[in-house]
């Protein structure tokens, strides 16, 4: 924490990649909001577009990210147990690695939910694309996400998108679904809502994607939008 | 010059939030569905804003100047009235006791049953409407303006068979022609057709607090003064009501706008009317084969049908009235109704830019989609009681 303020005490620009971080430095480290500059993230939008792959009978509902506190997988499984009461034809993908692994291999015994939860382990880049074109929708319901690069593929993607409201990505897109981390009955809700009714599941993907290439979230923006901070420096 | 000034009153039951964690719940559905502390504050809220210090001021109006205007109050508006706040309906009885003050007709529950296929339920709204204004207010209109100025040729033509005199709508799609004149809807022989000139209404509904607009700041001399410089029969100004204090706060001077405008409207040849008092003969035909309504830049149906979602709302509550309607339950049948109120389905519109803003002051709900998951889930747990 030391270091962390010390740094952001003495550098002359800071780069957050939202918002809501920039907020969040001011508020805890008081620092000077006028050098803070916000970059969102990116992403490559074509390598998540035209990814064809066969539909599995089951419906998929998809989390992936690293598995730890910070990202709520499990609230994730939670949400899944509520889902089951009410959707038998689902399957709930747990992708990626982390600390948390075991622990939520347990809980989907504890909560009784291990035949309807697979976990895939670490994802490769390659397989990542194939990964999102089999799910039907997408939930990151982070604790605390500065940004949430995930969200972005998922909708390029063309899957629909619940994050949590404390998801940094939420600021600039606005064709997603939000919830509160913890509320895991909402959660749930949304996900039915999304497998159970086909007019929001059709809208959200057609607008999802739009919004990904008007707002042309590209790494070479993001490089300039960087270059500008360094710029306004010398 | 006739001057004639048509007002809309209107509040929605506005919904409960229902989970589909929930639908395992009984209870009483209206409880269920219709957040009553909501409607009650939110009514409570406008009253005071608008209609109370309104209805105070157009009585103080009619009575030193004679103005005259018609009103149409939603039958879901008078029902929250009725629960929550009775000097509202007093108050507005007391205008209409003033003899100035003419009642239009619509659709009781403020809904889009005008545009389901099967047309019985449009007509049974329109007549349970004017068995309110008449029980309450001992008045029998003779003019109709279906939800939200929404107008078609068939729609004039079913006012024109219910005995209606005349038929409001919107002063769109009229080519070279003007909005002021009295027009005869197509396919109809009787009915006299006014429509909106929306310039000079959204004037005041829309743009009297815009700065950035080049008519700002709007006084009561300049509005007057374009006014007179109109020509035609007749000037329909027709707007929100809750353009008094509600849409245009207090503060902006809507109000002392209002109280000066009649004395300088008598500057110039420009006599107040209600619809009734419209006597020229039309001065030729509208044809309206689409439909086209007040709301957004489109002006058409798209404020409520203008994505899948809304769509498929629609079609699952007309679908729902058949089979309601079957089970003859009168219980089902009002809630079914009251879920008909366009606000509900207005809020999922997902619209961009101008219209976005209109949508967003007006929406309680946080996006389309929550507003879309909301009222479908409500739509889906009636249909599981069926």
């Amino acid at each position: 924490m030391d270091i962390e303020k010390a740094g952001i005490l003495h550098a002359d620009r800071i780069i957050t990649v939202s918002k809501r971080m920039k907020a969040q430095l001011v508020d805890r480290y008081d620092a000077d909001e006028r050098k803070i500059h916000v970059v969102y993230n990116a992403i490559d939008p074509k390598r998540f577009t035209g990814v064809k792959m066969k539909k599995p009978k089951e419906r998929i509902v998809l989390y992936f990210g690293r598995l730890t506190v910070q990202k709520g997988p499990d609230f994730f499984l939670k949400a899944a147990k509520k889902v089951l009461e009410f959707e038998n034809n689902v399957r709930f993908v747990v992708a990626g690695t982390g600390e948390m692994l075991t622990q939520l291999i347990d809980l989907t015994v504890k909560l009784g939910i291990q035949d309807k939860v697979f976990f895939t382990g670490y994802v490769s880049d390659e397989d990542l694309p194939k990964l999102y074109a089999i799910a039907d929708v997408f939930v990151l319901p982070s604790v605390s996400e500065p940004f949430g690069i995930a969200p972005l593929e998922a909708m390029a993607s063309g899957i629909p998108v619940i994050i949590s409201k404390t998801t940094g990505v939420g600021e600039v897109v606005r064709n997603c679904l939000l919830v509160d981390f913890w509320d895991t009955n909402e959660m749930a809700n949304k996900i039915i809502a999304v497998l159970r009714y086909e007019a929001l599941d059709r809208t959200l993907r057609e607008r999802e994607k739009m919004e990904i290439m008007d707002k042309g979230f590209s790494w070479g923006n993001a490089a300039e939008e960087t270059i500008k901070v360094y710029r306004g420096l010398l | 010059m006739k001057l004639c000034f048509y007002f809309q009153v209107h509040q929605p039951t506005r919904l409960n939030k229902l989970s589909i964690l929930d639908f395992c719940k009984n209870g009483d559905l209206k409880q269920m569905y219709f957040n009553e502390r909501k409607n009650r504050e939110i009514l409570l809220r406008v009253a005071e804003k608008c209609y109370l210090p309104t209805n105070r001021l157009m009585i103080g109006l009619i009575n030193k100047y004679d103005i005259k205007f018609a009103l149409s109050l939603s039958g879901v508006f008078i029902e929250q009235c009725q629960e929550y706040a009775p000097a509202v309906l007093d108050s507005f009885n007391a205008l209409a006791e003033t003899g100035n003050m003419e009642f239009i007709d619509e659709t009781y529950y403020h809904s889009l049953a005008s545009l389901h296929k099967d047309k019985n339920e449009f007509i049974e709204q329109i007549k349970e409407h004017a068995k309110i204004i008449k029980r309450l207010f001992n008045q029998k209109p003779t003019a109709f303006r279906n939800t939200e100025l929404i107008y078609s040729n068939e729609i004039a033509g079913i006012a024109e068979s219910l005995g209606y005199k005349t038929i409001l709508a919107e002063g769109i799609n009229l080519g070279w022609r003007s909005p002021n004149y009295v027009y005869r809807p197509r396919g109809c022989s009787k009915i006299k057709l006014l429509l909106r000139n929306y310039m000079l209404s959204d004037d005041v509904s829309f743009r009297f607090s815009a700065h950035a607009w080049s008519g700002y700041p709007l006084t009561a001399d300049k509005y007057a003064s374009w006014l007179s410089h109109c020509t035609g029969d007749v000037i329909n100004i027709f707007m929100d009501y809750e353009t008094f204090g509600e849409h245009q706060w207090k503060e902006t001077g809507i109000f002392e706008f209002l109280r000066h405008l009649p004395a300088e409207i008598k500057k110039y040849n420009l006599e107040f009317a209600t619809p009734e008092e419209i006597e020229m003969e039309p001065a030729g035909e509208y044809d309206a084969p689409n439909v086209t309504s007040w709301a957004d830049l489109e002006r058409d149906a798209s404020a409520w049908l203008g994505n899948d979602m809304q769509k498929s709302c629609f079609n699952e509550m007309e679908k729902l009235g058949a089979l309601i309607k079957q089970k003859n339950d009168k219980k089902l049948l009002r809630i079914w109704r009251l879920l008909q109120t366009t606000d509900h389905i207005y809020y999922i519109s997902t619209k961009k830019m101008g219209d976005e803003e209109v949508h967003k002051y007006f929406a309680e709900h946080q996006s389309p989609y929550e507003a879309f998951i909301n009222y479908m889930n409500i739509i889906q747990h009636l249909k599981g009681l069926l």
